[in-house]
């Protein structure tokens, strides 16, 4: 079982440096990224149909509007993106081979590959991407995800046929992660009026048929632009069919019989028993998703109360959620990135688990039997289940406490009205830091003031300052700072790293999930992947 | 026969225009709107977004006037309009996904009669021995299993340990009937058991309300075979109410089998319609209970018609 580690310093400085100077073509050619697609040739023995159990079914084809999750949707294998990903987590060139940003970081040039095709033919050019953004940032036509992950992107602008500029809302070098595949998706402009019915995109494998909660069946883009360090046109699969399968137990079922090769996730219950008895059978890959943490509400109810949040937070033991929620896999966290990442910070200090502390604060300020309301997503399974763990703990120091489980609507709308005393989050992976301390905690980001509604100037001033420094070490430090003030202040209090795990069947080779789990990245995952018989 | 047919064909009409009301009206009454679930939290705020996606979706109209506008594009084009969530259109979505539950349906309903009947004829002809006693133990046992749980125990001991059956997934029976048979043991099992267990205390309770009438001791008295005297004239009697449960059981199972269809991936309309009442998608909900209503209408006159199969002196009105 290989647990998947980024290991870069400084990565985005080299990088920024490649893609500027056009050295990253000369390295992207070694690598095997030529342009034109009609120059490579298929591999001559690798091929087959993947059949892939989802732990979920797409919610719409149209991948402007419904979130094409990259580490679990089979549909995430049609999109490629401005970026692309490196198995690492690096954010490297995709269907732009180089990028620049102004002096002050608030433009930003993408210099796009020639010759890359959508799936109906039609060449990716300026134009094109220049509408794919218009109809991302338009609400009636994009999804609010999409639209929050390129909400520092103000505009759109054509240079020439092949160069596209974005412009920013405020200096930021996130513009480059924002741009990847996910979140930002591209599709055929001329296709964008049936997206819902036949999404046409730039990935590997094309669009063939949908039908919801059964199968999506997609096939090899043969005039795919990326090739194999051999010079062989990826991908390799001919066909892969996605098949939604909700009930982990009916997956993994599903997977050991031979109806599916492939599965997303387990259940964490089934991951220690499947190790111990099928590793020899089957490939197995454990991979960070994110994290959990519990949300304490500044706007409204009894954690305006520093100290009651304190409590609350001296209250929780990560060990026992690490158990009763996570049966010991992935590791209790104080922040969200895991060690072995490059933005994991050092020298962070947080709270412990102490409930005879706890007690005493709640005693001191005659806030014993304090009600609590803790609002969790009902269909949110870890979620529910740290929400009971969470629920035990603060009840046995002292607090009254409710769940509050809602679904999807009026879970929305009890954040929004900030109905809630704490709610129990999740995050996925965020390849630049400034999507989680930046659209988490700065007390601008219109996410931000739905969830705590916390607000701190020096947070904000390391946040915006962090926002525009080029330099790792510089924005790590900035960010260590400011999650220090968080922890501090406790608008959060983090509980513990998300993992999945998923499995393969032995037939299945050339699949190694990207290191926060992405399906597909540049050279590998399903790009690379073929059966076996 | 006929003239009453019609006569409640007739009756439909009414029956559905006050479900289309009820429905359209219903739907609105729950907490949240779309708008909130297609907009951000914070853009849901913004009036400018929100007046857009109103306009957009045809909400900024006042509530009779959408319905009106809806039901006349049913009753004049018969189109359902499009789904809110995947921009499709509603009755292709829903007429797609009908044959896989009705499917489901039928072959569910049709086990647990073919278990219930018996079983519960047996129970009554035999009762207060050993017989009755297991089989009114075996039928209360059915009934206290939770149905999803039930249904992952099938799947993990005949899919997994035995190998016989696949796990999940749907085939139709006009592409391979023999692999269609298959996908649909477990899930119809699943379901089927649970309505054979109602269905047998039900049976077994009829059973014993018509084996003490004086018609069948006068069938006996005339020394017809016991056989006969249950078969061919007691159990035809109390097969009526048994009929109209499992009428009222393929109506409730056309809409409530979501749990089923989510474990064995099964594509039916209760999984669509539960996904749009939590996405708020209103036009997909209101197409989908309008269907369901009108099968389950349909579904009811079927049973008052069997009645006078199985009893021709039963007069309908």
């Amino acid at each position: 079982m290989a647990r998947q580690h980024t290991g870069h310093e400084d990565e985005f400085s080299r990088r920024q440096f490649l893609a500027g100077t056009g050295g990253a073509l000369v390295g992207m050619s070694a690598l095997g990224l030529a342009g034109q697609a009609a120059a490579a040739k298929r591999h001559p023995q690798r091929g087959g149909t993947l059949n892939y159990g989802a732990s979920g079914d797409a919610s719409g084809l149209d991948a402007h509007r419904h979130n094409t999750n990259h580490v679990s949707a089979p549909l995430s294998v049609m999109y490629t993106g401005l970026t692309d990903l490196d198995q690492a987590g690096n954010i490297v060139p995709g269907l732009a081979e180089s990028w620049e940003p102004n002096k002050d970081l608030t433009s930003w040039v993408f210099h796009l590959r020639k010759g890359v095709l959508f799936h109906n033919g039609r060449e990716v050019d300026a134009e094109a991407i220049k509408l794919n953004f218009e109809r991302i940032k338009n609400p009636k036509t994009g999804g609010d995800w999409e639209r929050g992950a390129i909400a520092n992107v103000d505009r759109a602008e054509v240079i020439d046929r092949h160069t596209v500029r974005l412009y920013a809302v405020a200096p930021s070098v996130t513009m480059p992660a924002n741009v990847m595949h996910y979140p930002t998706r591209m599709m055929a402009p001329d296709a964008f009026d049936t997206a819902a019915d036949h999404p046409i995109g730039t990935g590997p494998f094309k669009f063939v048929s949908w039908t919801r909660y059964s199968e999506t069946r997609m096939e090899r883009f043969e005039n795919y632009w990326e090739t194999d360090a051999e010079g062989n046109n990826l991908p390799y699969l001919d066909a892969i069919i996605g098949k939604p399968k909700q009930e982990p137990s009916v997956r993994l079922t599903a997977l050991r019989t031979g109806q599916v090769d492939f599965i997303d996730t387990m259940a964490q219950a089934d991951i220690t028993p499947f190790n111990q008895d099928h590793s020899n059978d089957y490939h197995i890959w454990e991979w960070h998703r994110g994290g959990i943490f519990t949300v304490f509400n500044f706007r409204n109810g009894p954690f305006q109360d520093k100290r009651l949040r304190t409590a609350a937070s001296h209250a929780i033991d990560r060990n026992a959620i690490h158990h009763a929620v996570f049966y010991g896999h992935g590791a209790m966290a104080d922040q969200p990135y895991p060690e072995g990442n490059p933005w994991h910070l050092e020298g962070i200090t947080s709270l412990e688990y102490d409930p005879e502390r706890a007690k005493a604060i709640l005693k001191e300020a005659r806030a014993v039997g304090t009600e609590v309301s803790l609002l969790c997503l009902s269909t949110w399974v870890i979620g529910r289940e740290t929400a009971q763990v969470v629920q035990d703990l603060l009840s046995a120091v002292g607090f009254k406490v409710e769940v509050n489980l809602l679904d999807m609507v009026p879970w929305r709308q009890a954040r929004t009205k900030g109905a809630f005393s704490a709610s129990i989050q999740g995050n996925t992976f965020r390849y630049d830091p400034d999507d989680f301390f930046g659209r988490n905690l700065y007390s601008k980001s219109q996410y931000a003031k739905i969830l705590s509604g916390w607000h701190n100037e020096r947070y904000d001033q390391l946040i915006e300052e962090a926002k525009r420094t080029v330099d790792t070490a510089r924005r790590k430090a900035m960010y260590t700072e400011a999650w220090n003030i968080a922890n501090a202040e406790l608008p959060f209090f983090f509980l513990h790293e998300l993992t999945d795990t998923s499995a393969a069947a032995k037939a299945v080779q050339g699949y190694q999930p990207g290191s926060a789990g992405a399906l597909a990245y540049h050279g590998g995952g399903l790009r690379a992947a073929y059966m076996t018989t | 026969m006929i003239r009453y047919t019609l006569y409640r064909l007739v009756q439909l009409i009414p029956v559905l225009l006050m479900v289309s009301v009820f429905v359209f009206v219903m739907i609105y009454a729950l907490p949240g709107d779309v708008i909130d679930a297609l907009a951000g939290e914070s853009e849901a705020q913004d009036p400018l977004v929100r007046a857009a996606l109103e306009k957009e979706l045809g909400l900024d109209k006042p509530v009779y006037v959408r319905y009106f506008v809806w039901l006349g594009k049913i009753v004049i084009y018969g189109d359902f309009g499009k789904s809110i969530t995947t921009g499709r259109s509603i009755g292709v979505e829903v007429f797609k996904r009908i044959p896989a539950t009705v499917y489901l349906a039928i072959v569910a309903v049709t086990l647990s009669l073919i278990i219930a009947i018996p079983m519960g004829t047996i129970a009554a002809v035999r009762r207060r021995t050993w017989v009755d006693y297991v089989v009114t133990t075996a039928s209360v046992t059915g009934i206290s299993f939770p149905q999803f749980w039930f249904a992952i125990l099938c799947v993990l001991f005949f899919s997994l340990f035995l190998g016989w059956l696949p796990a999940s997934e749907y085939k139709s029976p006009f592409d391979d009937l023999g692999l269609s048979i298959k996908h649909l043991i477990l899930p119809a099992s699943a379901l089927g058991v649970r309505l054979a267990a109602i269905t047998t205390r039900l049976t077994r309770s009829a059973m014993l309300d018509e084996i003490r009438k004086e018609y069948v001791d006068t069938a006996r008295s005339l020394g017809l075979p016991e056989r006969r005297v249950i078969f061919k004239y007691t159990l035809r009697n109390a097969l009526i109410p048994t009929i109209t449960v499992a009428g009222l059981q393929f109506g409730n199972l056309l809409g409530g089998t979501v749990v089923i269809e989510a474990i064995f991936a099964w594509p039916g309309i209760g999984l669509t319609l539960y996904d749009a009442i939590v996405s708020r998608d209103y036009p997909m909900v209101q197409a989908s209970v309008l269907i369901l209503a009108t099968a389950f209408v349909l579904v009811n006159l079927l049973v008052d018609l069997t009645y006078r199969l199985l009893n021709p002196r039963i007069r309908l009105p």
